[in-house]
């Protein structure tokens, strides 16, 4: 069997001695407690700070940002960028029950799937603020391909879902209980610098991103303490 | 695997003669050098987590045979299926199969240089499948028939013009007629071309920068959104790596994903970092009902245990590409492997044999520049020198080498003889070419200097001799 | 003989320096003279073993090692004005003779006494040079002096202290091509590297180009003048000590 044949060895290799047990309690330790290794201290600061770091990142990756207060401007918003516009949004925005019919110049098309897009609004876990980077995951009210088969796309972000650091963003997934399919970290539109180095947007994702940060810090965040 | 760095000399010498070539290289080399020491500056806890990713790889690779075994434990946890390949060939019919069983007819590939090793595409359109690279840098290098020259830039050796040329020339029974000179444009010709490969194909096909052993995740980093869609759209992905790709949490997964593409390309993050961990849950509205991970050895594991096994740490980040004067001078095509720079000088003799590959740990000056930058802190100049030494032992390398350096070896230990020698010698130097200070022609393999530069005469007589004369003179 | 009260220093005088340009070593023996130590050449070093070490031979380059190490073990200091040399004793000796637990120790030990030239102008004695004739200089930093024993300000240091401006190069860091037999072995790429060295050192607008390894001089020296260009090359230690630069022989 090619497994057995290959971590044999390997363990020849390594020069195991079979009977050695602290290995794989070593290997459980470690993962059992998925300890957190060096955080940047740009990561671990206050909330409102982390918000305009957040911006800052994102923006410089040539994304877009607005802030809102409320989600109840969140629609003029969206018109506001997107102008005369067909557009899609997934399950997770269908949930919020946004009055897009009361827009005359948005219209919003179903989604179908294997479909390109001219925009798509989604939702997204949150945001960590040392990178500038939205976490999207995939689940029964959100595509993954629906972040990307847009030619716009706009992400709806809850002021209080930005974190500092990846470290926290895992956190949540874990007391979530199990991880989704897939979680992507969405850093700006998608790019490309395969052509004399040079920076073109709209390789084959998004051409633009546009991000509507809506409300404000929650009072009782935490920073991630440094553990070393 | 297979390459031609036999041809390490003739490549590299044309290489030198191609200007368009060495504007790109110089293009490379100064972007990326100084776009990394902007942000490695912004990054106080930069050197910290060099060391916490170095520790966690060796702590990893102390491991491999658990943190695989649980990654793939986690895996089949999530309803996937992995497969251990021992050899390339295995790793491709591996492949194929998972392709045949599912009646897959076309295949979107994302990034991915463990099948380049293995040259996984050929075979597969060997076999009526058609296979897509959806990284531009591939996808060009794909239609132009070439390697890649880097490892995370394929296409980087090119310049618009020559990107524009292929385009028209493989683009016109697609319907694409028009010839484009504008970087734009061509980006987005080849994402229209693209947007429906990902859209109909059966079989997602892509690499893995990193295997997480506590979920069984796979992590891809990219720019350009083409993962995402290998990924999310066909009902089949299969993952092909190495088994040196696997780490423990995803807590020390974030280690890397700092370090990586600050080291790559000079950026704080890649624009799409992804964790896949399986197949489509219940209820999911896209995502792949098959989820197959194919763990490739093909001489990795023969590093361990050895005075090698530090390039296990690897992480293809390229960084050391960018900084070496040697890669910048040739480019990658020189090192006739998919694997180039001072890494591939490293892993090329690993992967396919010394004696093919040996020019590539020669070509080298040791100045050190990618032990300096390495995330990983690999000692490459020193790995190099321990194939130096496998070559010397197994005399693969030239008698006049081999017996010239024995020769001065000896003549050290008898410092009398020595002296006689080198005095003999530095003294007729001195005496050729009346009393110009500088000589314009050596014999032997020293006119390989004098090919190009001149030799400033020696003075004529040691430091030593004139040394013991100095000091009778004041002791007497 | 007399009995020098005086502190000594070993010479490591280098197999370039000996038998191309010991007007070098020369000047070195002036500034460790100036400095206030006497200086002893032990009579039976000849090369340090880096050309068997960085060419596949591995276990003459221990033979040699082993020599180095008995000659100079003796003395307190020893001095080298060469940082590939330096690099070679202080940093490779221990590592090659890893398996020898005798010689690994006293590879130790010599590291400890080991220096490098402006390291020991700088660190151990606090030297006050001279002022040198040469007014703009530029400083090609050789690699294993730089990243093996970290040699980056001391010389800069020196011969400011000594009046000459520093004007850098926009990659004062990067490799000559020298490399030992790299430039014989892969003369196209050597040239290419040297090349751009040389350009750099141009543009810098110096009056002269100044490096602490003498294959690098030689590299960058024989590069320039084949190009027709008569910009000189020096090793520091002859600014420092004053050593007359003939303009006129370029």
């Amino acid at each position: 069997m090619s497994k057995s044949r290959l971590l044999q060895q390997v363990r020849a290799r390594l020069n195991i001695n079979q009977g050695d047990l602290t290995r794989q309690q070593a290997v459980d330790d470690r993962i059992n407690q998925h300890a957190v290794n060096t955080v940047p201290i740009q990561a671990r600061q206050s909330h409102p700070i982390l918000v305009d770091l957040f911006e800052e990142h994102i923006t410089q990756s040539r994304a877009t940002v607005a802030r809102i207060d409320s989600i109840d401007v969140v629609v003029d918003e969206i018109q506001g960028y997107l102008g005369t516009s067909e557009f899609c949004i997934n399950a997770e925005v269908e949930e919020l029950n946004l009055p897009f019919s009361e827009c005359d110049e948005l219209t919003l098309l179903p989604w179908k799937p294997k479909t390109s897009m001219t925009a798509c609004v989604t939702l997204c876990l949150g945001a960590v603020a040392e990178t500038g980077s939205l976490v999207i995951a995939s689940s029964a009210l959100n595509g993954v391909s629906q972040n990307f088969l847009g030619e716009k796309h706009i992400v709806l972000l809850q002021a209080e879902n930005i974190v500092g650091a990846y470290e926290e963003m895992w956190q949540k997934v874990r007391e979530a209980g199990t991880m989704p399919r897939d979680i992507t970290l969405i850093s700006g539109p998608s790019c490309t610098a395969d052509i004399e180095m040079i920076i073109e947007d709209g390789a084959h994702g998004p051409r633009q991103l546009h991000v509507i940060i809506i409300g404000q810090s929650p009072t009782d965040y935490k920073p991630l303490p440094q553990v070393r | 695997m297979d390459v031609i760095s036999k041809d390490f000399v003739p490549l590299s010498s044309s290489a030198l003669k191609d200007s368009s070539l060495q504007k790109s290289m110089s293009l490379l080399g100064e972007e990326l050098s100084t776009r990394r020491k902007l942000v490695v500056e912004a990054l106080p806890e930069f050197e910290q987590l060099r060391d916490e990713a170095r520790d966690v790889k060796n702590h990893t690779l102390a491991h491999l045979d658990l943190y695989l075994e649980r990654f793939e434990e986690q895996v089949k946890a999530n309803g996937g299926q992995v497969y251990f390949a021992s050899t390339a060939e295995e790793a491709r019919q591996t492949v194929l199969n998972i392709c045949q069983q599912s009646n897959a007819k076309r295949v979107t590939k994302s990034k991915s240089m463990v099948t380049d090793e293995i040259e996984l595409v050929p075979c597969l359109e060997a076999n009526g499948i058609e296979a897509v690279e959806t990284d531009l840098g591939e996808y060009i290098i794909q239609l132009r028939g070439e390697r890649p020259s880097h490892i995370v830039a394929p296409a980087v050796h090119l310049n618009k013009d020559q990107v524009s040329e292929t385009f028209f020339k493989h683009h016109r029974k697609l319907g694409f007629n028009a010839k484009l000179d504008n970087r734009a444009d061509l980006v987005a010709e080849a994402r229209q071309i693209l947007r429906e490969k990902f859209l109909l194909a059966d079989v997602g096909i892509s690499g893995a920068n990193f295997l997480v052993a506590e979920t069984g995740t796979v992590v891809l980093v990219t720019n350009e959104g083409n993962a995402e869609l290998t990924t999310s759209l066909p009902d089949t992905h299969v993952v092909v790596t190495g088994i040196e790709k696997v780490i423990p949490t995803m807590e020390d997964a974030s280690i890397f994903i700092r370090l990586l593409a600050r080291s790559a390309v000079g950026a704080d993050i890649s624009a799409y970092t992804s964790f896949i961990t399986g197949q489509r849950r219940e209820g999911d509205l896209d995502g792949p009902s098959n989820f197959h991970v194919v763990l490739l050895d093909n001489g990795r594991s023969g590093m361990l245990g050895t005075e090698f096994q530090d390039m296990l740490r690897c992480i293809r980040c390229s960084a050391c590409l960018h900084h070496c004067p040697v890669y910048l001078s040739v480019g990658g095509h020189a090192y006739g492997s998919v694997y180039n720079g001072p890494m591939g000088a490293v892993l090329t003799p690993q992967l396919a044999n010394l004696d093919e590959a040996a020019h590539l740990p020669n070509a080298s000056t040791f100045c050190g520049k990618c032990e300096e930058i390495c995330p990983v802190r690999i000692p490459l100049p020193k790995l190099m020198r321990f194939w130096r030494n496998k070559e010397g032992a197994a005399k693969l390398n030239s008698l006049t080498m081999r017996w010239g350096l024995k020769l001065w070896a000896m003549l050290n230990q008898y410092p009398l003889i020595y002296r006689a020698v080198t005095g003999a010698g530095v003294a007729l130097l001195s005496r050729i070419g009346s009393d110009r200070r500088f000589l314009n022609s050596l014999p032997g393999i020293a006119g390989n200097w004098t090919k190009y530069r001149d030799f400033g005469r020696p003075e004529g007589r040691t430091f030593m001799s004139q040394w013991r004369e100095r000091r009778r003179g004041v002791d007497d | 003989m007399t009995k020098s009260h005086q502190k000594e220093v070993a010479l490591f005088v280098t197999c370039l320096i000996d038998n191309v340009r010991p007007g070098i070593g020369f000047s070195v023996v002036t500034l460790l003279e100036q400095s206030g130590y006497s200086v002893v050449v032990p009579e039976r070093q000849t090369c340090c073993g880096q050309p068997n070490y960085n060419g596949g031979d591995k276990d003459n380059a221990l033979k040699v090692a082993r020599q180095v190490i008995d000659v100079f073990l003796p003395y307190e200091y020893v001095v080298v004005a060469s940082g590939s040399c330096g690099g070679m004793i202080k940093q490779h000796y221990p590592d090659l003779l890893a398996d020898d637990s005798e010689y690994r120790k006293k590879a130790e030990q010599l590291a400890d006494k080991v220096y490098e030239l402006s390291c020991f102008l700088t660190e151990v004695v606090c030297f006050k040079p001279e002022k040198t004739e040469v007014k703009k200089v530029t400083y090609h930093d050789a690699c294993a002096g730089l990243r093996e024993l970290k040699i980056k300000d001391q010389p800069r240091q020196l011969l400011k202290q000594a009046g000459a401006e520093i004007v850098e190069m926009s990659e004062p860091e990067v490799c000559c091509g020298f490399g030992g037999t790299f430039c014989v072995k892969y003369p196209d790429i050597s040239n290419r590297m040297v090349e751009k060295k040389g350009l750099d050192a141009l543009n810098s607008g110096a009056d002269a180009l100044v490096s602490g390894d003498l294959g690098c001089i030689l590299n960058m020296e024989g590069k320039l003048h084949r190009d027709g260009h008569d910009l000189p090359v020096y090793h520091y230690a002859e600014l420092l000590a004053q050593a007359t630069v003939k303009k006129g022989d370029y």
